[in-house]
């Protein structure tokens, strides 16, 4: 099935079709939820809120670029309105280090996504969002800035501190693994 | 380790990972999608009865002020037709007493009380009306009569424009209840009113008052507990809201 029948089977409200999109796309969002989530669960309320307005608000897909970067867009901005709704925990203390399943890598290269999933997991949840949007969504700081509604320079601020935290983390990860 | 070492390799491991979720938040997705559809329909289904009570009231106040504007109208037809005939009656003032006086040789055939009473005031036709149709209580036997001979002395009356008038005003006066008392037994009237609800109250409101007095002696009235004979407890404020609601603003 095409995915543009398929997107409209889904505005017509056809269930089937929408099961068949999401069977398509779930993984690959999860991915992106869990990069800006907490933990799993969290991911998972992003991941159902993100896919309510996918479906329900689907008339606002105005075909420009594809499907999928509309959906992760959405997916990414469900996030940031999850993060702000519970803004008072934006400032939560640093959890102190959990061990990070290092399964046998002496290397960057062997690094298994995992670890780098879950040391970004561990990072405060601003660090984590500017550093999400901005080195992997490749959103620019004045658009950041925009989106979470703080200034540049705290944008560009969070993502260095976020990038100081990971390297440090990397070389304890290096070190237990050498 | 420089910046884009550290961007590249998170970029290129996080990018497009995939993680299958849950099996069974796709039934929470569906779940929550039918709700908002049942949501939505029943929101419409609201703003349908909402629509119909709407409409209902309208038609209700419609009528309600149709008719409330009917029968002012028809007063003033009536109150024109007062004033038109009033005009009229004017200049053929003598004739009145003797149409009365035509009147009440009617009614006199039928009793000879009832037309004295009307010609010691001829003016105020519709006052001999009354006292017609009061005196059927004193003398039931002639009262058949007298209505009988009522009517036609009625209509005479109103063949002539002048009379017209006081013809139709007896109607209203003929209506009127004798009035009665609201509340027999001067007993209930008691109780209904303010003062009297200090007595027989209970202990427990006695001891609160006692305890409202000790607290704010200045105004022991501003707060008051009584109890009622179903044993409700009651407590009456009155000047105090006032004062919070400024409270409150401040």
């Amino acid at each position: 099935m095409n995915i543009d029948t398929l997107w409209n089977a889904c505005l017509v409200g056809d269930r089937k079709a929408q099961f068949q999109l999401y069977q398509m796309l779930s993984g690959k969002m999860f991915g992106v939820c869990l990069r800006y989530a907490q933990d799993e669960a969290e991911a998972e309320d992003i991941l159902q809120a993100g896919f309510i307005k996918v479906f329900t608000k689907g008339q606002l897909f105005e075909n420009k670029g594809s499907l999928e970067g509309w959906i992760r867009r959405i997916m990414v901005n469900t996030a940031i309105e999850q993060h702000r709704s519970k803004k008072r925990y934006m400032t939560e203390p640093l959890l102190p280090d959990t061990p990070i399943t290092a399964s046998g890598i002496n290397s960057d290269s062997n690094l298994h996504y995992q670890d780098l999933l879950s040391m970004v997991k561990q990072l405060p949840v601003g660090y984590r969002t500017v550093f999400n949007l901005y080195i992997i969504e490749g959103y620019s700081h004045k658009e950041i800035a925009e989106m979470l509604s703080i200034s540049e320079s705290n944008s560009k601020s969070q993502l260095s501190r976020a990038r100081q935290w990971l390297k440090e983390k990397l070389e304890k990860l290096e070190n237990v693994g050498l | 380790m420089n910046d884009k070492d550290l961007d590249k390799l998170f970029k290129e491991k996080l990018e497009n990972i995939s993680v299958s979720p849950r099996q069974d938040l796709w039934q929470k997705i569906e779940g929550q999608l039918d709700e908002k559809k049942t949501v939505r329909l029943g929101r419409f289904g609201w703003m349908r009865y909402a629509a119909v009570a709407v409409g209902s009231l309208g038609l209700a106040a419609l009528l309600y002020t149709f008719f409330l504007n009917e029968d002012p109208a028809v007063e003033q037809k009536q109150l024109a037709y007062q004033g038109s005939t009033k005009t009229a009656v004017n200049p053929p003032l003598p004739e009145q007493p003797s149409a009365i006086e035509k009147s009440e040789v009617n009614s006199a055939a039928a009793s000879q009380k009832n037309s004295t009473v009307g010609l010691s005031n001829h003016t105020e036709v519709a006052v001999q009306i009354v006292k017609k149709h009061v005196e059927p209580q004193l003398n039931m036997e002639m009262s058949s009569n007298e209505l009988i001979t009522l009517e036609p002395a009625a209509l005479s009356v109103y063949s002539t424009p002048e009379l017209s008038v006081e013809t139709t005003t007896p109607q209203y006066a003929i209506e009127i209840a004798p009035i009665q008392p609201l509340i027999d037994d001067p007993e209930i009237e008691e109780t209904m009113l303010a003062s009297a609800q200090s007595s027989g109250e209970g202990i427990v409101p006695n001891i609160l008052n006692k305890i409202s007095d000790a607290l704010n002696p200045s105004d022991s009235k501003s707060i008051q507990f009584s109890k009622d004979e179903e044993g409700s407890l009651r407590l009456d404020i009155f000047n105090s809201l006032v004062k919070n609601r400024n409270k409150k603003r401040r």
